[in-house]
């Protein structure tokens, strides 16, 4: 099974489009990127685990994103006041079709967040599964791998 | 006696008011390397759980009063506290946080030792000369180890208060967490949530027995989570509920905090916070006894074993702080399984313990952004103490000596941790 180059330009300019909202921390807007199964998941350690039996950094589906995202929108955020100014860069995207509208697409990113005059810099892979729904792609599961997710971390309270 | 430690000593004596401590507590470098000294170094310190490292062969790695240490089971069943530190020319000779080996081999000449330290192997040992006793060079085990229900402690001291006397009456809370299993063990995850803060240790272990803060604090949370089906909010006035207990050995536990909800009321189904089945309350019944079942599941508390333990037994996690600097600390928070509680039900709150308590977590950040605005208001030296006397007209003092206090936004448990600080940063001067 293969992809056609024009597939495979709209799947590219999604992943960049769901940067971009992420980095202006739209987050309600992201939301309607996502399926109503979709699964978000950061694991912290190296080591292969069964997110449903252990834990994570976040595992969310999308009861708990909505949760997360309403509570990092509100006012009172203390950990994000002020907010994060963050940049991503997608690269890498190798695009694996797995049905008739069903792809899984692993990239690589890096991430600069700056807050309180103090820049970060994230990294590692992403795995995208994307389903298309009414005609749109939508991401249906989103595991981020951080190369440092066994370390020891100040806040992340943004979506990767 | 040197004059510069004598000032320091006459200075700790005013330090700790009634009912308020000196900025120079959690700001002052000197402070902290005398509570690494005369704390962290004499008293026992939480290493590790039995379960993490179950096997023979199992290690894992720590730091207590900042060296480095190995928390190992040997082949003969027991558990072992070494030095991390290969004997012939000093290099560490673990650098992984856990895993299983026979044998540890430094990288350097390759010297070999057992998982109980014992010297297996040197490497062309002909230039020694033949009376060479290598006897003396077993990894130096640290001078006193003891465990309770499985968490094991070690003391860099081999003398002082005996691990009995260290746990004193707050003992009984310890039991009560364990209890919770109907087998009566727990099982620790080998994957903490690990997050750091830029300010010192201390305001974690105070925040943690803090529920003045909440619904200040953890606003955003609250907010968004009330309709969830597991809310974690505090709409009970602080003042109205709980109580509070500062021991004299510098323990402390809260009972009852307002918005907590016990393991009877927690919500069957998934949520926020994992579930807590009915499943779980019968065979809990079923192992304890009906009576003694209720008791456990419908208490909550937090308890605080100083210096470097704390646990939330509500979200089967307890959290590990290891101090770095005087504003540096990083925090582990272990989840935990309750042995002969539903497997569901274990996954779902191992599954859900990040939601709180991770780096990511709808609690936890808050509480960090607190302590580094802690760190960064201490610099101004001008305004000295931070207020410690909510309840202070209400407090009594218990028939062990321990501060009680009659609501769980009282800080008679902090006057008494600080109480107990004073005395043993005194004490380590003699």
């Amino acid at each position: 099974m293969s992809i056609s180059p024009t597939e495979a330009y709209e799947i590219e300019q999604f992943l960049y489009l769901e940067a971009e909202l992420l980095d202006a921390r739209k987050y309600n807007e992201w939301l309607e990127l996502v399926t109503d199964d979709c699964i978000y998941w950061m694991p912290n350690g190296r080591e292969e685990i069964d997110p449903e039996k252990e834990a994570s950094l976040i595992y969310d589906d999308l009861n708990l994103l909505k949760l997360r995202i309403a509570r990092m929108n509100h006012p009172m955020v203390h950990a994000q006041t002020p907010p994060s100014r963050l940049a991503h860069v997608v690269g890498n995207i190798r695009i694996q079709p797995e049905g008739d509208s069903v792809v899984k697409v692993r990239s690589n990113f890096t991430m600069l967040e700056s807050r309180l005059g103090e820049q970060r810099t994230f990294g590692g892979s992403f795995e995208h599964t994307l389903r298309r729904e009414n005609g749109s792609w939508r991401i249906a599961f989103k595991r981020i791998d951080l190369v440092n997710n066994d370390g020891v971390f100040r806040n992340l309270v943004f979506l990767f | 006696m040197n004059t510069a430690t004598t000032q320091t000593e006459l200075q700790i004596e005013d330090l700790v008011r009634p009912d308020r401590i000196h900025r120079r507590v959690y700001t002052d470098p000197r402070i902290f390397d005398m509570e690494m000294e005369r704390i962290f170094s004499k008293t026992w310190v939480y290493v590790g759980h039995e379960s993490e490292v179950a096997q023979p062969g199992d290690y894992k790695t720590a730091r207590i009063a900042g060296q480095p240490v190995i928390l190992s089971r040997h082949q003969d069943g027991k558990v072992y506290v070494l030095y991390n530190r290969c004997m012939h020319r000093g290099a560490i000779l673990c650098r992984e946080s856990l895993g299983n080996s026979r044998f540890f081999r430094c990288i350097y000449h390759g010297w070999t030792y057992g998982s109980d330290g014992g010297i297996s192997g040197v490497p062309f040992r002909g230039a020694y000369a033949p009376d060479f006793d290598f006897s003396e060079f077993n990894l130096m085990q640290v001078p006193r180890v003891a465990s309770h229900r499985g968490f094991v402690f070690a003391s860099l001291s081999p003398t002082g208060v005996s691990f009995e006397e260290y746990l004193g009456p707050a003992v009984e809370y310890l039991e009560r967490i364990v209890d919770l299993a109907p087998d009566g063990e727990i099982v620790v995850s080998r994957r903490p949530h690990q997050y750091d803060y830029a300010s010192n240790w201390k305001l974690q272990v105070e925040n943690f027995s803090d529920f003045y803060h909440p619904s200040f604090t953890h606003e955003s949370s609250f907010a968004a989570t009330t309709q969830s089906s597991t809310p974690y909010n505090s709409q009970v006035s602080p003042d109205e509920r709980g109580a509070t207990i500062g021991y004299t050995n510098g323990h402390t536990v809260v009972e009852n905090p307002s918005g907590v909800p016990t393991r009877l009321s927690s919500a069957p189904a998934e949520g926020f916070r994992g579930a807590t089945t009915a499943e779980y309350a019968v065979s809990l019944a079923a192992a304890r006894g009906e009576a003694e079942a209720k008791r456990l599941l419908s208490s909550v508390f937090h308890l605080v074993l100083f210096p470097n333990l704390v646990f939330k037994h509500d979200e089967q996690t307890f959290r590990v702080i290891e101090p770095i600097s005087v504003d540096h600390t990083v925090i582990r928070v272990y989840a935990y399984r309750l042995k002969g509680a539903p497997e569901s039900m274990n996954d779902s709150m191992l599954r859900r313990s990040g939601n709180w308590a991770s780096a990511a977590g709808f609690g936890q950040p808050d509480d960090l952004e607190a302590f580094t605005r802690v760190a960064e208001g201490l610099q101004a030296k001008g305004p000295e103490w931070l207020i410690f006397a909510r309840g202070i007209h209400r407090q009594t003092i218990g028939p062990n000596g321990e501060h009680r206090g009659p609501a769980a936004a009282d800080e008679a448990h902090f006057r008494a941790q600080y109480q107990y600080w004073k005395k043993v940063m005194l004490e380590g001067e003699g």
